[in-house]
């Protein structure tokens, strides 16, 4: 080929890829222009949402900050409790999801043991059921239970699944076995080979996981919807939920608020989340 | 000999010892509740035993029918456009990192930005763009295309849903696509295979087991962009986009528990058979065993 044609080539695959990319951004462009807007402006586009047409505007009049003053000073619509609602429940599921998932997924990638492949099936088979089918049966047991009304239920319900599990399982068969086996035959404990040989290798895996595990937290609805009792224990997503039906001139605002952490987390672990998607997959390990 | 027996028996007591809390944890989330389930699913309200009466109720139900059609028809056609779309991305990618050397590290952090913005956010912007007074319809000077009519609804929901998963399923493409040996396209291309033809003999076969793990991650996804409908089109969309997690949810309302347990394990059910098929026959969980 010659170097002309090549040329050609990657310019019309690199202007396709800037291209798609640009489309994938729009959403967050629009919605961080949209939250420096003043709220009257976006009162009288968006008021008329979902009964008249609207008055679509692509950017501010003039550019505010009033909002994020009025949002962090007077606390308005109460935010802060229901994103503290949020951190409440992520924070526990984290934890346990992380530390259960690590767990399991180290017992199946590198042991042998009968029985293995049926469980396997089974996780996988509960890992594509959907959310909701799984939360009718969970609710109908704990309801028999007389468990309700806490938010343990909610908790334990988003770390049963065998997602994590699944995950790091494929994550560790990447990870050669030589090194552990050196370990032990070394005579190190199987405690001390998977803190100190597991774990640093699995890192990407995990924190992929972390990312993971974060954003289901951030954007469930119907599961705190069933499970929680109480309207006071609503984390964020709900409350943004209703908002955007109802005061939509400070949806724009709270949204880039509960989404900025989130962006900055995947931030900081881009280039491991990166590795940590593509090494997911079963792949041969070249020897 | 017995001592080899001995340390197979520890290895496999270790395993089953990290493998032990995410096991009941998942007992009590997935397998008892699923089992009480099958109990209610074979009484009627007041608790006698019926048999597979709640079954064939359900079977005889025209929702229920239209609901598992849409879930497969959307399903089917989501898994293929998803695929096919972010394989051509990814061979994309493949093409840059091949001419250039150089990984474009910061274009795929874009691309799996969907992932990472709660539905919720995104939304706010779909319903401006789709809503009937919505800008689409403004600029195309109609009042048709929104998202409780006919054709749009499904449609619109497809584009959510490729948004959403593409950079993810481009990004697992791309690692395997990395792995390949560049000396095999360079053979080929002396040989003369066209493009097409080092696609379906080079690239296919070998990224074969993460082409199947991106197609699992697919459907898991078709079934996650229930919230994005749920979100945009409410408790009650139009009757192309009626899933099965509506019927279960409008269902749920009335806490008709025979009925629902009959449509939690039928949908168990089916997609049970589907995985294990799936599992047996692909062999996508023996890999690496071997290794």
């Amino acid at each position: 080929m010659t170097s002309y044609k090549r040329k050609n080539i990657f310019i019309i695959a690199y202007s396709i890829l800037i291209l798609f990319s640009f489309i994938v951004l729009i959403p967050f462009l629009f919605i961080i222009i949209h939250s420096l807007m003043p709220p009257e402006q976006i009162q009288v586009a968006y008021g008329a949402l979902g009964q008249d047409l609207i008055k679509f505007q692509f950017w501010p009049e003039k550019v505010s900050l009033r909002q994020y003053l009025r949002v962090f000073s007077d606390g308005i619509l109460e935010w802060y409790f229901y994103y503290n609602n949020t951190i409440v429940l992520a924070v526990p599921i984290l934890i346990l999801t992380l530390l259960f998932s690590v767990f399991s997924g180290y017992g199946l990638s590198k042991f042998k043991f009968r029985g293995k492949k049926k469980l396997l099936t089974i996780y996988l088979i509960f890992l594509l059921l959907p959310t909701q089918v799984m939360l009718v049966p969970f609710f109908i047991f704990f309801n028999k239970l007389d468990l309700m009304g806490s938010r343990f239920p909610l908790i334990l319900f988003c770390t049963g699944s065998p997602f994590g599990t699944f995950l790091l399982y494929q994550f560790m068969k990447t990870i050669p076995s030589g090194s552990i086996e050196a370990a032990r035959i070394e005579g190190a404990n199987e405690w001390k080979i998977f803190w100190k040989i597991v774990l640093p290798q699995a890192r990407p895996g995990v924190s992929s996981l972390i990312i993971l595990t974060l954003i289901d937290c951030c954007s469930m609805i119907e599961q705190p919807f069933m499970l929680l009792k109480e309207k006071t224990q609503y984390p964020m997503s709900i409350m943004l939920k209703y908002l955007s039906e109802s005061t939509i001139e400070y949806a724009f605002v709270l949204s880039v608020i509960f989404v900025f952490p989130l962006f900055l987390i995947s931030f900081i672990l881009q280039e491991e989340l990166l590795t940590g998607i593509g090494f997911t997959v079963p792949q041969k390990v070249k020897k | 000999m017995k001592r080899k027996c001995s340390l197979k028996k520890k290895e496999s007591w270790t395993g089953l010892l990290f493998i032990f809390p995410q096991l009941i944890a998942f007992l009590f989330v997935c397998m008892l509740p699923i089992i009480l389930c099958f109990y209610y699913s074979i009484t009627d309200r007041n608790g006698i035993i019926i048999g597979l009466l709640n079954y064939q109720e359900l079977w005889a139900s025209k929702t229920f029918l239209l609901a598992v059609k849409n879930t497969l028809y959307f399903g089917v056609i989501g898994v293929v456009f998803l695929i096919i779309i972010s394989f051509i991305l990814a061979n994309l990618f493949h093409h840059i990192i091949l001419l250039t050397a150089y990984n474009i590290k910061w274009l795929q952090s874009i691309l799996i930005l969907p992932m990472v913005m709660p539905s919720i956010t995104a939304i706010l912007f779909f319903r401006i763009i789709f809503d009937r007074g919505g800008v689409l319809n403004q600029w195309l000077d109609s009042s048709a295309l929104y998202i409780h009519q006919e054709p749009y609804a499904f449609w619109i929901l497809i584009f959510i849903y490729l948004w959403k998963n593409c950079g993810y399923c481009s990004v697992l493409m791309i690692s395997a696509l990395i792995g390949i040996d560049r000396e095999q396209y360079e053979a080929a291309r002396c040989d003369g295979a066209s493009t097409i033809r080092q696609i379906l003999h080079i690239t296919l076969p070998q990224i074969k087991s993460s082409l199947l793990f991106s197609i699992i991650i697919a459907i898991i996804d078709v079934f996650k962009i229930f919230r994005e409908s749920y979100l945009l089109m409410g408790e009650y969309p139009h009757e192309s986009v009626y899933m099965l997690q509506n019927f279960i949810l409008n269902n749920m309302e009335t806490l008709n528990y025979p009925r629902l347990s009959a449509a939690t394990l039928t949908f168990a059910a089916l997609l049970s058979a589907i995985i294990i098929i799936f599992v047996y026959v692909s062999k996508v969980l023996d890999e690496g065993d071997e290794v």
